[in-house]
């Protein structure tokens, strides 16, 4: 990142003048603008950063932080000493791998769907109904699911499921449905999200490449994969790096409270979130949960830093550094 | 290059002045060391000091606690030259909130405990039996010899509980009308597997009544004990801890098959809820709504009116087992002073009063006399003219929490001698040969995280008889062993081997 | 060609109507079910069209009518300045690291990202917030820590500079005598209005749907905001009935508590606001498309 970063600032602009002095006097306004942005950033996120530290150290209070104990990688061990850790790697690999791809998939084309509506009117309600699910917390969206679910009042087993003439489904203890609930809960809270935010860049396309296709005779199907997909490529990259590097990481709500904390279920719903959560509700040991946030991190940065490399080897335009 | 030098340097200096202001700098708060200089016995003759008082609510804060604040500080003024600021933290947020306060050395003198272990082995209460002596001397008449030693920790105290239950029986809970409307008999019922003729009756009677519920997270069984946990369960005394000192892995146990045998017969009867490892409301709640009749629990003299009051029917209780004294039962709602605390004797005179001053048990537990609460002729209270329990401006109701409990007025309804009943209940308990061993799990953290995981998977559906004993049980019996048990039983045996020595 | 573009209405209506029921109909389920008797949703279950109507919930909720009140006075206040000054530091900040001719380009992004992979948790922040900076129990507490800029949405507003804001403009501004700033602001934010609704959308839900800063920063209940007193409310319903130790002396509080329809109540009381405040987002999300005008 050094290299590219001193490359950049060696080819001379054409134009102007190579010295350090003119760069200096022609960007200093753009260091002007983000400044605020970097004082903040150090102060909200670097400076924590030191934090880190817990998850090496026995924190005891009458101590201070700084004054615990330091204990090595113990605070690490319990995440890989259990028979469950590979369940719970699995589980959050799987998860996040089918997520990224099916959110990606249909949030692109709800996007370019609402795009291409002409009504303004309805692109608006779209807009708000999809967004809907969004807005709810998944503690509310855990009660909707198990109203749908539930054995004793849920309307698929009091009402859908007699209708069709099968008998009721204890879905809370069959570990068979919930890779499939899950999915499915994921994606329809979040799709409305991701799609404004893919909407927005769409919209910022200039329309004079459409009209221009149009001009060529280019038919829908191929001006959305010709013309849109690509421009939004970037936007994609991002999101999509993003998301992989947080792939250890999981939504706590959607794998605790959706499937309400249910045992039997525990072999397809425990991820590393829940797991260190149930581990440590009553220990409530600052080291060992920083440690797993660590432990999540690194993972995630280092495959971040390879995706991105493999990236920017395909497409140097679209890396995102 | 140089650019970035310099800002890691910056970077480097911010950090170094957080962490000056971060550490707590335990320097000079060595305990009682400044008490001798205070001579406490001349407490007007003590410089002004405010102590401040954290402790968890539920709900909002009440509106009138300013006021009561005031009044409070009126009497403590003029007995200690103390006064006292009130911090009332919610529930939800209480854990976090206290973490952040204790790391980061903001002002706290006296806080309410509710995780004794883990705040004693983390550090976070200051050892007060000096001070308690020399301070607090009224908080140990009230409390007594044996409750009081059972908050000790290696000969050390950090805490006191607060004057309620101490002990606990437990038991069913169950709906009186229904019971005498289909002349129920109870009197043979002393047992768990007797409840099943009890909620047999119940369900031909009423069929669209579920017989026992259970609550949030919790199973059907895990409101009922005959065990000493000795802390999380993962090891445990059996019989109460009336036998021996031999640490036993509770869930290998014939006693817990037997339990779950009978739950699991309730389960396929249709006495028990179809989605009990689901419900989403408390006990309570499903009584008052109509679609339950019983729930398991422990109790207390004056329990049945309580319950009555709170779900709006008229409740009894069956007793299965005698009233036990146990670590839990006692450290579970404590007074301590963080390690931080400035001046602790000051926290620890103030907390006397608590537990000597009746007008101040009284204000923290019910108000202003006249504006929160009036006495009737009978010496029992109840709200002014006008005011109801969702007008009043001070409602906290917690008078288990607020030192010594049997020195606030008794609220209409209740028994006008609860405390005097309570009092013996707490006397004549039985004590687990435990009481006093506290648990401490630092050394096999990484094993409890992984026990703790195993037993999500399987217990509540055990316990609720969802899931079937015969085939889940060995299931349930070989996980909890590859995640490590037995090494925390070990482990757990040889702390309370050392603990029973000092005794 | 007009067919092709009959088609394509077809199938996207088809497609929208089809999630919009499929998002719809939980929400209704949610309302219906905050207006049905406690009593009716235990024994019979939530349904749409519940045998016993009940404002009760809503009645409870009023009880606490003052500090609700007051809690959306707060939350509008920090919302609408939380929103402003993330929208400025935001865009400010994403347009120079968009520029390709920017030096250090790379690794000020780099900067912005490494933040969204690493934290150090919620302690040093909280250090930090309060010995340094001492905002404990201000309204600050509310705004500043942790929602004032993310780097997400400033990658993501980079990301839309660098789309759609054409070099060659910039560059035939600074040639008319247009200063960087004066380009920023004249030029590249009326391109950039879609993406500022949507990170302005964004951010407004962010500090809406807050609770945490509360919770962490604020122990003063005066300065809760709307969803710190829904979230209480939650928590401790969660709380209190799944604690086994704690609630025989509790038991009459947690009868007291709202159960079943009252969450529902109360998740419609903390979304429907900014149902209401979303169209005024969306008018700029169709402008957009006009604004190649301004070329």
């Amino acid at each position: 990142m050094e290299q590219a970063a001193s490359k950049i600032r060696i080819r001379p602009r054409p134009g102007k003048a190579g010295s350090r002095w003119s760069m200096a006097k022609k960007f200093w306004p753009l260091y002007l603008l983000m400044l605020p942005g970097v004082v903040y950033m150090i102060i909200n996120n670097y400076l924590p950063m030191f934090g880190i530290i817990i998850a090496f150290k026995d924190i005891n209070f009458a101590k201070g932080i700084f004054g615990s104990d330091w204990v090595g990688f113990k605070n690490f061990e319990y995440l890989f000493k259990t028979e469950d850790a590979y369940i719970i790697t699995r589980n959050t690999i799987l998860y996040n791998g089918a997520f990224i791809v099916t959110h990606t998939v249909l949030a692109i084309a709800f996007a370019i769907l609402l795009n291409e509506i002409r009504k303004k009117f309805f692109t608006r309600l779209y807009q708000s109904i999809i967004l809907l699910p969004y807005l709810m917390s998944m503690v509310i969206v855990s009660y909707l699911v198990y109203a749908l679910l539930s054995m004793e009042t849920g309307f698929l087993n009091k009402t859908v499921l007699p209708l069709l003439g099968i008998e009721s489904i204890s879905w809370y203890t069959e570990t068979k449905y919930w890779p499939a609930i899950l999915t499915i809960v994921h994606n329809w809270k979040g799709i409305g999200f991701l799609c404004v935010i893919y909407l927005a860049s769409i919209i910022g396309i200039d329309p004079e490449y459409y009209e221009a296709a149009t001009l060529d005779g280019a038919s829908k199907r191929q001006q959305i994969f010709s013309i849109t997909i690509p421009l939004i490529a970037p936007v994609v990259i991002f999101m999509t790096l993003l998301a992989i590097g947080r792939i250890f990481y999981s939504d706590f709500g959607l794998f605790y409270q959706v499937p309400m904390n249910s045992g039997p279920l525990l072999e397809v719903t425990n991820v590393i979130d829940t797991y260190v959560y149930r581990g440590l509700i009553f220990l409530g040991d600052l080291g060992m949960s920083s440690a797993a946030g660590a432990y999540q991190s690194l993972v995630g940065f280092v495959l971040v830093i390879l995706s991105n490399y493999v990236v920017r080897r395909l497409s140097k335009e679209n890396a995102l550094f | 290059m140089k650019k970035r030098t310099g800002w890691v340097g910056a970077l480097l200096a911010l950090m170094l002045l957080v962490s000056a202001c971060g550490g707590n700098g335990d320097s000079g708060k060595k305990p009682g060391g400044e008490a001798a200089e205070g001579q406490a016995s001349q407490a007007s003759g003590q410089e002004p000091y405010e102590v401040v008082m954290a402790f968890y609510i539920f709900g909002e804060v009440p509106r009138d606690l300013q006021l009561v604040q005031d009044e409070i500080n009126k009497i403590s003024k003029a007995k200690l030259n103390t006064t006292v600021k009130l911090l009332p933290i919610n529930i939800g947020a209480w854990k976090n909130q206290m973490n952040l306060m204790m790391t980061s050395g903001e002002k706290l003198d006296l806080i309410v405990i509710n995780e004794y272990s883990n705040d004693v082995t983390k550090g976070r209460l200051l050892p007060i039996n000096e001070l308690l002596e020399r301070h607090g001397q009224g908080i140990l008449e009230a409390v007594g010899p044996d409750y009081y030693n059972a908050t000790k920790v290696k000969g050390i105290s950090y805490g006191v509980p607060s004057i309620r239950d101490l002990a606990a029986d437990y038991g069913l809970v169950v709906r009186k009308d229904l019971i005498d409307k289909h002349a129920i008999d109870v009197s043979g019922v002393n047992a768990l597997e007797d409840l099943e003729g009890v909620f047999r009756e119940l369900k031909d009677n009423e069929p669209n009544l579920v017989p026992i519920t259970n609550k949030t997270n919790t199973s059907v069984l895990g409101t009922f004990s005959t065990r000493d946990s000795l802390g999380d369960d993962f090891g445990v005394l059996v019989n109460n801890g009336q036998d021996d000192l031999k640490v036993v892995n509770w869930f290998a146990t014939e006693e817990y098959a037997e339990q779950l045998r009978t739950v699991r017969k309730w389960y396929e009867a249709g006495y028990v809820l179809k989605d009990a490892v689901q419900n989403q409301e408390a006990d309570v709640a499903m009584v008052k709504a109509g679609k339950a009749a019983s729930f398991l629990g422990h109790q207390k003299p004056g329990y049945e009116a309580q319950q009555s009051r709170a779900t709006g029917m008229e409740m009894m209780t069956i007793k299965l087992g005698p009233a036990v004294a146990k670590t839990s039962t006692v450290t579970n709602n404590m007074w301590g002073v963080p390690s931080g605390a400035e001046k602790p004797e000051r926290s620890i005179q103030f907390l006397n009063l608590m537990y000597t001053d009746k007008d101040i048990v009284n204000l923290l537990d019910w108000g202003i006399e006249g504006k929160h609460y009036a006495i009737a002729e009978d010496g029992l209270i109840d709200y002014p003219e006008g005011i109801s329990a969702q007008t009043t401006g001070y409602g906290l109701n917690m008078g288990w929490m607020f030192g010594n409990q049997f020195l606030s007025h008794v609220w209409k309804g209740d028994n006008p001698d609860v405390w005097k009943e309570m009092d013996e209940f707490n006397r004549n308990a039985i004590k687990s040969k435990a009481l006093g061993f506290t648990w401490d799990p630092t050394s096999v953290k990484a094993e409890v995280t992984a026990v703790y995981n195993v037993a999500d998977q399987y217990r509540r559906g055990l316990e609720s008889g969802v899931l079937d004993p015969d085939k889940e049980l060995p299931a349930f019996l070989n996980k909890l062993e590859s995640a490590g048990i037995n090494k925390i039983i070990a482990e757990k045996q040889k702390q309370l081997d050392e603990w029973a020595q000092t005794q | 060609m007009t067919s092709d573009n009959k088609q394509m209405q077809w199938i996207a209506h088809a497609a929208l109507i089809a999630f919009s029921i499929a998002c719809v109909v939980p929400f209704l389920l949610l309302v219906m079910s905050s207006v049905s008797s406690e009593q009716t949703i235990l024994k019979h279950g939530y349904s749409f069209f519940p045998k016993e109507f009940s404002l009760s919930a809503y009645h409870y909720l009023w009880y606490n009518w003052q500090s609700l009140g007051r809690a959306y006075g707060i939350t509008v206040l920090i919302t609408i300045v939380g929103t402003s000054v993330s929208l400025a530091m935001t865009s400010m900040f994403a347009y120079p690291i968009s520029r390709r001719d920017l030096p250090w380009r790379n690794f000020w992004t780099f900067f912005v990202f490494f933040t969204l992979l690493f934290n150090g948790g919620l302690v040093p922040a909280y250090l930090i917030y309060t010995k340094l900076f001492v905002i404990k129990n201000t309204i600050w507490a509310l705004i500043v820590p942790g929602l004032l800029m993310n780097g997400f949405n400033v990658l993501l507003v980079r990301t839309f500079f660098v789309t759609s804001v054409p070099p060659a403009l910039i560059e035939a501004a600074n040639i008319d005598g247009c200063g960087e700033i004066k380009a920023f602001y004249k030029i590249v934010l009326p391109l950039s209005l879609p993406i500022m609704a949507t990170i302005g959308l964004m951010q407004s839900i962010l500090y809406w749907n807050d609770w945490f800063n509360g919770m962490t920063y604020v122990t003063d209940s005066k300065l809760f905001s709307i969803q710190n007193i829904l979230n209480r409310m939650m928590t401790e319903i969660q709380f209190l009935s799944s604690d086994p130790n704690m609630s025989t002396s509790a038991s009459e509080t947690i009868a007291q508590l709202p159960s079943a329809t009252v969450r529902m109540a109360i998740a419609v009381v903390g979304v429907l606001p900014i149902l209401v405040a979303y169209p005024f987002f969306q008018k700029y999300f169709v402008k957009g498309i006009t604004i190649g005008a301004v070329k």
